[in-house]
């Protein structure tokens, strides 16, 4: 598989607080790569290290096939682009203008394109209004419209629909899906709205503590939260003597808890279960969400 | 990093800033022209009685401004620099791989051209204006092309230290700050320097006759403040370093030393370019 960006152990200390702790990443070309974490996990930490904003403290990562001790990162950077916590915008300008100003630091030959832009990100009909009028949403996309001025084949988004409200949410994520569909771009979203997340990305890096502690494509996690029905009863070892005969896929997890793959025939079920001298406590539906993926994966509190 | 400078100067010509610094030096040469302009109309016998033409013309009005310019030159490059760190605009540029030492370096170019530019319009517009409406300047180009070129020199230094400090403080609040403290105390310093300086040696003599026709004389008498040896060496030379004291010392029309203030403004702009390249290189940016 081709990885846009991969790190190796990278590190960033400040002082004695470890941002990030030796976390390690993949992101595929084309994919959308959830980046999922608390808050203070380190999520705007690595986005601000492959941005080049600040410097590792150790590890190290890869971008384009570059190195970040490269001497030509450069070159692999102005493939990227990045919103990082706020859009970085001239407020005192407007969208037009901002964009004009990033095509003049690209070194663009001439403001062709940048229509195409606003019209992309929906900003095209702001006149002379300035960006410091302009609602979060439209900040926001002006933001990612800075990025697209340098055609990037790589956008960074961090928390992009943080502070949204549902319209603002419901465009970017259009947005967001039509740039990786339509465009081919690589996208890598670091967000803690699970709910959100779960309906773009493709690929998912769970990361807590400044560690990467799981990576897994959005095909895998479906099967990892796949529906099931959550038995509880009496006697696990009866159980299991009952599923194996209705020949039906289970996952036991404890001695008084087990998951069952398919739909059961409840009457059935019970049925035989009695005939084992098995009791049934509870049945329940068991749908298991990214949200409850996520606890699962770094305990503790819900963010 | 041409794109840089490029990018730079659009905005620097459409900021709201250098319109207001440029209004304000343009302003302050014709304040200055028409006050001495209205003073002498006023008092036109006095004038009369002093004779000499250096009060009547636009001599000493020339490069005063070079000493309230500094305060407009703090404000535009706190505001200017500060900007690109409260609109986070600066990550755009380093996202898409340009240099920090390019940042630094097209950043410092912008602000020492902006404020060269203000620097001049003032001159320009007391020379213009001065000339037409007051007696005409008794010095000649060479010693105003002279006092211009150390003017400016010290202006850059200047700019150079205020774009040290709004490039390292990331708060554009506590950046405008800082450099209008660190503008306060170059300028108190400057004058308490010249002040030392200008110190006589002897306070004069004189004698007061009272109504009885008694005559107390005062002998001459030393001045305690009156600076000597090491003390005076440093004072002369921080007088020369310092580039608001340059700059108070060309508004007084003083040239000497030219080639040694052309040094250390120059030793200035590298030091603190070097500095600021140098710690920029290592910021965490946010």
């Amino acid at each position: 598989m081709d990885y846009v960006l991969t790190t190796n152990a990278l590190s960033k200390h400040y002082r004695n607080f470890k941002a990030l702790n030796g976390l390690s990443m993949h992101v595929p070309k084309g994919s959308i790569y959830g980046f999922v974490g608390k808050n203070g996990a380190g999520k705007t930490t690595l986005i601000r290290l492959i941005s080049g904003l600040q410097p590792v403290t150790s590890g190290e990562y890869v971008l384009y096939g570059r190195k970040n001790t490269d001497s030509d990162i450069s070159k692999s950077r102005r493939r990227m682009g990045a919103v990082v916590e706020t859009p970085s915008i001239y407020m005192s300008m407007t969208a037009e203008e901002n964009l004009k100003e990033q095509y003049r630091i690209l070194g663009l030959p001439s403001f062709d394109g940048i229509s195409e832009i606003l019209k992309l990100v929906g900003l095209e009909n702001t006149g002379k209004k300035k960006a410091k009028n302009f609602s979060l949403g439209m900040r926001q996309r002006l933001g990612i419209a800075i990025t697209l001025a340098g055609s990037p084949d790589f956008l960074v988004l961090d928390e992009p629909i943080n502070g949204l409200d549902p319209q603002g949410i419901i465009e970017i994520r259009e947005l967001i899906l039509k740039l990786n569909r339509e465009k081919q771009i690589t996208v890598l979203i670091s967000s803690h709205i699970l709910d959100e997340l779960s309906r773009l990305a493709t690929h998912y890096g769970f990361i807590d503590k400044g560690r990467m502690v799981k990576e897994i494509s959005a095909e895998e996690l479906e099967k990892a939260c796949r529906k099931c029905t959550r038995v509880q009863v009496s006697d696990t070892k009866a159980l299991v003597k009952v599923l194996d005969r209705m020949n039906l896929e289970y996952s036991i997890i404890d001695n008084l808890n087990a998951d069952i793959f398919a739909k059961v025939n409840v009457t059935k079920f019970v049925n035989e279960l009695t005939k084992e001298n098995c009791e049934v406590f509870s049945m329940n539906e068991h749908d298991e969400s990214l949200e409850s993926y996520f606890v699962n994966l770094v305990g503790g509190d819900r963010k | 990093m041409n794109r840089l400078i490029n990018a730079n100067f659009v905005r620097l010509f459409k900021s709201l800033i250098f319109k207001l610094a440029m209004a304000f030096s343009i302003g302050l040469g014709i304040f200055c022209v028409l006050m001495r302009y209205i003073d002498i109309k006023k008092n036109a016998d006095a004038y009369a009685r002093l004779g000499e033409s250096r009060f009547t013309s636009v001599d000493g009005l020339i490069f005063v401004g070079g000493m309230y310019l500094i305060f407009a030159a703090a404000v535009l490059v706190g505001i200017f620099v500060g900007t690109e760190y409260s609109d986070g605009t600066i990550r755009n540029k380093i996202v898409v791989g340009r240099t920090r030492p390019s940042i630094y370096i097209s950043n410092l170019i912008t602000c020492v051209v902006a404020n060269l530019i203000i620097h001049l319009s003032y001159i320009v517009t007391v020379l213009i204006l001065g000339n037409i409406i007051l007696t005409p300047t008794d010095l000649s180009i060479k010693q105003i092309l002279l006092l211009t070129f150390l003017s400016c020199l010290a202006m850059i230094a200047i700019t150079a230290i205020f774009l040290l400090l709004s490039m390292l403080i990331q708060s554009k609040a506590v950046a405008s700050v800082v450099i209008l403290i660190v503008t306060i105390v170059l300028f108190c310093t400057s004058l308490t320097i010249d002040n030392k300086l200008r110190q006589p040696e002897y306070y004069d003599s004189y004698s007061i006759t009272n109504e009885e026709e008694e005559t107390t004389e005062f002998i001459k008498e030393k001045n305690p403040n009156y600076l000597t040896g090491t003390k005076l060496k440093v004072y002369e030379f921080l007088n020369d370093f310092i580039p608001s004291s340059q700059i108070y010392q060309v508004a007084m029309e003083e040239s000497d030393k030219a080639g040694q203030k052309a040094g250390y403004s120059c030793i200035i702009l590298l030091i603190t370019t070097g500095i600021g390249i140098l710690v920029f290189r290592k910021k965490d940016l946010k």
